[in-house]
């Protein structure tokens, strides 16, 4: 990509940026929701084969 | 003991073999590394059994080694058949262990998922005595019958595919990496957050009574797929991050349309295993026999027979024999409806029924109602809290 589009597309690196925190927050909550559901120690739980 | 997945031991492992496989670049190096993780979670839920399976894993090596390189491979392969199954069977009915003496073998059978590892034993035996392949060395032998992040509940790769895998794996970039976390992640919070969710807020276990059975059926296939789905999906990302083949299980089944499209669809490498161990040798045997003739005859006895015995793996109880039944016919008449209705509506008109959207939902409706159906009748499997 040359560096006029560069130029021309400033929030680009922002947007990206933004994704990846709204991404990494994302698994935060989900896995204090795991930790959550775990600490409780009451899983309901499959027997395997 | 089964495999822990809210075990911080377990994490810190997987953490580990990522560390530790991802910057070798050195094959062998790569499957010792993978070996010595495996032998790492083995002894962590096994402790000094681990020996004995070392000397059971010695003893298979050399059988293979018979069964891929002398004229008798027939002996061997009935000994690794007869004595896998018979350990089979004892896993299943702890009666049957107690009675041949194998009791004390249990817990070790249960920790390692066994039957799992019989799958990937049957379909690594046949590769070596078709000669599709040599017999594995002591590594891939560990590595493919017992990957520690497919042990809890698949999926079963086939032995073409650990095989064909690349030898060291090219790098992972930061958002391929991302990705597999967020896979893992989206697993846990599957099991341990939605299938809790769903337990907790729509399953009496049988307790409740009249209309309510009939959502609870439908609940039940729902937490049943976040639950078994959210091990595959960690054991996707797991093995992704390791640099280890791991291949998919689900493609959302819910959309399947008919119970053929469900299994292509659920438990994807259980299907793939029925289809080449059992569907097509069977189908192929009663094909010579008939020489050709009555095709959609033995396509029906090789996917009945199939079900029947994939019901048995599951569990060797009458509800699994029924739900075998359930699948095994369920299949057998989608087929022969679909062959009636190419015959019918010709090539054009397939088509055009396929894209119908109505036809469509009505059949993915009937196809969810018939699974809930079919799991209803092996939900007892299930049950508790702990």
């Amino acid at each position: 990509m040359s560096n006029i589009t560069n130029l021309t597309q400033p929030s680009r690196g922002f947007a990206h940026y933004a994704r990846l925190a709204a991404r990494l927050l994302w698994i935060a909550i989900r896995l204090a929701a795991v930790l959550v559901i775990i600490r409780q120690g009451s899983t309901f739980f499959y027997q395997g084969f | 003991m089964l495999v822990d997945l809210a075990s911080p031991k377990f994490w810190l492992l997987v953490t580990a073999a990522t560390l530790v496989l991802t910057p070798l670049t050195h094959a062998r190096c790569r499957r010792i590394a993978f070996a010595v993780v495996n032998l790492v979670f083995l002894w962590m839920m096994l402790h000094v059994e681990l020996l004995g399976l070392l000397a059971a894993l010695i003893v298979l090596y050399g059988i293979l080694q018979v069964m891929g390189r002398s004229r008798a491979w027939r002996w061997a392969a009935a000994v690794v058949l007869i004595v896998s199954s018979a350990l089979f069977v004892a896993h299943k009915l702890p009666a049957v262990a107690r009675q041949i003496g194998v009791a004390h073998l249990s817990p070790l059978l249960v920790a390692i998922g066994y039957s799992y590892v019989f799958l990937r034993l049957i379909d690594m035996s046949r590769a070596v005595w078709e000669k599709r392949h040599p017999p594995p060395d002591p590594l891939s032998l560990l590595n493919y019958l017992l990957p520690f992040h497919m042990l809890a509940a698949g999926p079963i790769q086939a032995f073409d595919d650990f095989i064909a895998q690349p030898a060291v794996p090219p790098a992972l970039n930061f958002e391929q990496s991302l990705t597999l976390i967020e896979r893992i992640v989206q697993g846990l919070f599957k099991k341990y957050v939605l299938a809790f969710a769903v337990d907790a807020i729509f399953l009496f276990h049988g307790r409740a009574g009249g209309w309510y059975r009939l959502v609870e059926m439908n609940m039940t296939y729902v937490w049943l797929y976040l639950d078994f789905s959210a091990y595959s999906d960690i054991a996707v990302g797991v093995g992704g991050l390791m640099g280890v083949a791991t291949p998919e299980n689900f493609n959302r089944p819910y959309l399947a349309r008919n119970i053929t499209d469900f299994w292509e669809r659920w438990h994807i490498s259980l299907s793939l295993w029925i289809r080449r161990n059992l569907f097509f040798p069977i189908q192929l045997s009663l094909a010579r026999r008939t020489q050709g003739k009555y095709s959609l005859t033995c396509a029906s006895v090789a996917i009945f027979i199939s079900f029947l015995l994939c019901g048995a793996w599951h569990g060797l109880t009458p509800p699994f024999f029924w739900w075998g039944v359930a699948n095994g016919a369920g299949l057998v008449i989608c087929n022969i409806y679909r062959q009636r209705l190419k015959k019918k509506l010709g090539a054009k008109g397939v088509n055009k029924y396929l894209a119908n959207q109505p036809i469509r939902w009505l059949a993915m409706a009937l196809t969810f109602e018939f699974v809930a159906f079919t799991i209803m009748l092996i939900a007892s499997k299930w049950g508790g809290t702990s």
